[in-house]
């Protein structure tokens, strides 16, 4: 056994495989800041997958909400399975889903920045989609006239996010804007009582097909 | 008819041998044999000759296949120091060992948890890399006291 060998030398499949057991708690508090190498594993959405924080008696319960929303963010929508010891509540669980509405929301915005480059129109109503999505679209649709975000209530504009859209969109309406006046929305608070209503019926298709001819 | 046997050489160049049906368990092995037979020594020059012979014992072991995770469990608890455990999961890793490789993973993941941070970076020689700034901004980002 050579006493001097430096461990961080060792292929990153045995070091992940390791810290991806130490724990939420443990990577959190300890693993992720013993070194630069270790800290960038510790942000891989992968090491991420499997939270389990069930039997920690070291915390407070707020350090374990706190810990366990980071660990969930962390995980930037690969979360596979989850475990919540005592220390959950209802805020918790909706931080959990809200999480996984808004990076597949997020996903979607990437979507359409990575593929419909010439689009000019868009409008994401009611959206889930943060500031990841948002950027994506900004970088990949150049042409974009209007961006209609209404009640997109989970864009933030951090990080000079808004000026960049007032520079590069000539209308943009933001998310905390009236809907009345919106042509493809009838009634927001009725879809919402009744998820059945979502589907667009036959003459909302036949206007936007309409609307793509002209 | 007599086992058929393979040799398996260290970085240190010491050899080890090891019969056939045994060595298979492990992936990197068997695909050797499948492709040609691996009749020559087959050289493994991350390995020292130490830790080689830990993976020859446990490859010999002669447990029944319910009573394996028990076995792994117990291999690598009796060898508990870090530096041996690491060596080992790399093996584990070249020659393709899950079970090996997850419990020898497992088991320094256990020890390091109750470490502080001075405490891991002594055991596994990790150098404190980081400047007073990111220092600072680590403290910053995790401000978890209420």
């Amino acid at each position: 056994m050579q006493p001097t060998r430096n461990w961080l030398e060792l292929p990153s499949d045995v070091m992940d495989n390791i810290l991806f057991r130490v724990g939420v708690c443990d990577i959190l508090e300890n693993a992720q800041k013993v070194c630069t190498a270790w800290r960038k594993i510790c942000k891989v959405p992968t090491m991420w997958t499997v939270i389990c924080m069930d039997y920690s008696y070291e915390y407070s319960v707020d350090k374990k909400l706190a810990m366990c929303k980071q660990a969930v963010d962390r995980s930037q929508g690969q979360l596979i399975d989850i475990t919540i010891g005592d220390f959950g509540n209802y805020e918790l669980l909706q931080y959990v889903a809200d999480r996984d509405y808004k990076d597949s929301c997020d996903k979607m915005g990437i979507l359409i920045g990575e593929n419909l480059h010439e689009l000019e129109h868009l409008e994401l109503i009611g959206n889930n989609m943060t500031d990841i999505g948002l950027q994506a679209i900004l970088d990949g649709c150049c042409h974009l006239k209007l961006l209609d975000l209404r009640m997109s209530s989970f864009i933030e504009f951090e990080g000079g996010l808004e000026k960049r859209c007032l520079e590069q969109i000539e209308c943009l309406i933001r998310p905390d804007e009236a809907l009345k006046g919106s042509q493809y929305i009838y009634g927001y608070d009725d879809l919402l009582d009744d998820p059945e209503d979502y589907e667009f019926d036959d003459e909302w298709l036949s206007r936007l097909e309409r609307s793509f001819t002209t | 008819m007599s086992k058929k046997t393979l040799t398996l050489m260290s970085k240190d160049k010491q050899l080890f041998n090891i019969e056939e049906h045994l060595a298979v368990q492990s992936v990197t092995i068997r695909n050797m044999v499948k492709e040609d037979g691996a009749s020559s020594v087959i050289p493994l020059p991350r390995v020292d000759s130490e830790t080689l012979a830990l993976v020859i014992e446990y490859l010999n072991r002669q447990q029944a296949p319910e009573e394996d995770e028990d076995y792994v469990k117990k291999f690598v608890d009796e060898r508990g120091e870090i530096p041996t455990l690491l060596e080992l999961a790399q093996a584990a890793l070249d020659l393709d060992i899950k079970k090996l490789m997850d419990a020898a993973c497992m088991k320094v993941a256990d020890l390091i948890k109750d470490f502080t941070l001075e405490e891991v970076r002594e055991a596994l020689r990790i150098e404190n890399d980081r400047t007073p700034e990111e220092e600072k901004a680590i403290r910053d980002e995790f401000q978890w006291a209420f």
